[in-house]
């Protein structure tokens, strides 16, 4: 069995480093970009524990969407270094992103399980097509997300929910370690919430570690092990008390927000929500 | 007339012969290579690209008359330079839109002003912009053949990387796909399609030939590999009906070819179950994403 490993390693057209458990699955260190001289992320600095769900939280234009393209290798950081179990991260396809559902082509020609097939593309290699373990991949990650019955569905014709769970299929069959995901439950129901994070769960009997980007404040204390307050710098990383400070709060969203003392305990009201600029 | 006379009498010419099969090529080449160009969003690049070959084809035409094999070469090189000029442009932050537009014009404009030094330019002129395929020789046959099934070839082995690129470019990035190689060796490829389109149906209306079976294919399937190959069928069968409609009517092939195609996207329109694709194609849906 050992031989054969070795050798059909050999065959393989990259050799992705293996990954040393030791280290953090992720790790930035003094991490700065600037665009054109206006400093998009400014000294950030963290590590992430493989297995652990952590939610990002920030206004638009925080940085949350450049962070993620630091983490995952498309963007080159001005300054500073970002690991992957010690690695850089461009070695790495063991990174998924899960974009938001409002920036894909839902009219393309192409059916769920095609979709969620496109993730093995890096696996796969040049000249190659899809073999039978592929399809077995492909199947087992739409399985995870309940949506094996709908594999042959155009993606025009999803819900949103159901859009979503194809782009976490598809990070599956990737089979990433590390799961970037950009506002997954913007649109969705409270229903479709509970299904994306039944999902979460399980991802983390697997040892995913997953990253979530979100407006929510609500859910990303109850649902998560840690939460990020990022505003171009890490404000906060922790537990939901020691994060949710009014101080730290106001940092975050520079004023647009009201917080508002009740009988049942505080409310926080922002105007910036939602991605597209609108205020609400 | 019967039928079968009708269809074998224009087979007794070899030119007819030579014409035909140049042009069922041609079609299938485009179709397929035209998939991309639909659900990019590269319609106005692809013709561009075919009026921007005309200065190499001038050129070859001042060293080596009418040899096909000076005018391929002429063009093949304009066009991948175009191509890749193109290619690098859009990375660099211009407006896109208007760098194409004054670039092709302009070497479009240069490319008439070369052919129109010679004296007997006018015959020529019209064979370059509206194709002559009836003057297809034996050799250019060849050319046209092992061009075509270079670029066919080559799309079957990049097949998913091409996939991948096209529907979702963030993803190509997180998997480490070679992306800059691959778009540009798409570029490459449409360069190589108009060029050996050229004899076929001219510059002005190669771009129909690129995209016109390829729309009609999406209006009727939602698989891509379908898609391909409807409308590799839909160019071949627009050929042989152009070609034949120009044998009996006599009007000009190219664009007897260019109408077949037009035709079978107007039945495909009617005959598609999804309407709600010209919603999207006149802008009244919002299309999130368009890149080159």
């Amino acid at each position: 069995m050992e031989k054969l490993k070795q050798s059909t390693s050999s065959l393989r057209p990259k050799k992705w480093p293996e990954h040393d458990l030791s280290h953090p699955i992720l790790e930035l260190k003094n991490i700065s970009v600037r665009y054109n001289g206006t400093p998009a992320l400014d000294d950030v600095s963290f590590q992430l524990q493989r297995g652990e769900r952590v939610a990002i939280i920030g206004p638009n234009g925080a940085g949350k969407s450049t962070l993620f393209n630091v983490i995952s290798g498309m963007h080159p950081p001005t300054r500073g270094e970002v690991n992957i179990y010690g690695n850089t991260p461009g070695e790495h396809i063991c990174i998924a992103y899960v974009p938001q559902r409002s920036q894909a082509d839902w009219s393309f020609p192409v059916n769920v399980a095609d979709v969620v097939m496109m993730g093995r593309v890096g696996k796969m290699g040049l000249f190659h097509w899809p073999k039978r373990s592929d399809w077995d991949i492909v199947h087992d990650a739409l399985d995870l997300v309940s949506m094996d019955h709908l594999a042959s569905r155009q993606i025009g014709e999803l819900s949103g929910g159901q859009q979503q769970r194809v782009f976490i299929a598809r990070a599956l069959a990737q089979e990433a370690e590390l799961m970037l995901m950009d506002e997954p439950l913007t649109g969705l129901d409270v229903q479709s919430h509970e299904a994306i994070f039944s999902i979460l769960d399980k991802l983390r009997e697997r040892s995913v570690t997953i990253l979530v980007a979100t407006h929510d404040l609500n859910l990303a204390a109850e649902r998560f092990d840690r939460l990020m307050l990022l505003n171009h710098r890490v404000l906060g990383l922790g537990l939901a008390d020691e994060v949710f400070t009014p101080e730290l709060l106001n940092q975050a969203y520079s004023g647009r927000m009201r917080l508002i003392n009740t009988p049942n305990g505080t409310m926080f009201i922002s105007d910036t929500c939602c991605s597209g600029g609108h205020h609400a | 007339m019967n039928p079968i006379q009708l269809i074998l009498e224009p087979l007794s010419y070899a030119f007819m012969v030579r014409g035909l099969i140049a042009a069922i090529i041609v079609g299938t080449v485009c179709a397929v290579l035209g998939t991309y160009i639909v659900l990019r969003g590269m319609s106005l690049f692809g013709n561009a690209l075919a009026h921007a070959i005309l200065p190499g084809v001038a050129v070859g035409y001042l060293i080596g008359g009418n040899s096909q094999g000076w005018l391929f070469g002429g063009g093949l090189i304009a066009g991948i330079l175009t191509a890749l000029g193109i290619g690098a442009i859009s990375k660099g932050g211009i407006k896109q839109d208007t760098a194409i537009g004054v670039m092709f014009t302009g070497m479009f404009a240069l490319g008439i002003a070369l052919i129109s030094t010679v004296r007997s330019y006018t015959v020529d002129l019209t064979h370059f912009l509206f194709g002559d395929v009836l003057g297809v020789s034996n050799s250019d046959l060849w050319l046209i053949a092992i061009f075509g099934a270079i670029v066919l070839l080559t799309i079957l082995a990049f097949y998913k990387e091409f996939l991948v690129m096209s529907f979702d470019p963030i993803l190509a990035q997180t998997l480490r796909l070679p992306a800059t190689f691959l778009t540009y060796l798409l570029l490459i490829l449409i360069a190589v399609t108009i060029v050996l389109s050229l004899q076929t149906v001219g510059i002005a209306l190669m771009s129909a030939m690129l995209v016109t079976p390829a729309a009609s294919a999406y209006l009727l399937t939602r698989r891509l590999p379908v898609m391909m190959a409807l409308a590799a069928v839909f160019g071949a069968v627009s050929a042989v009906s152009g070609l034949y409609l120009s044998f009996y009517v006599n009007v000009a092939s190219g664009p007897a070819i260019v109408l077949s195609c037009t035709t079978l996207f107007i039945l495909s329109l009617l005959l598609s179950p999804h309407k709600s694709v010209m919603l999207h194609w006149t802008g009244l849906r919002r299309r999130p994403v368009t890149h080159s």
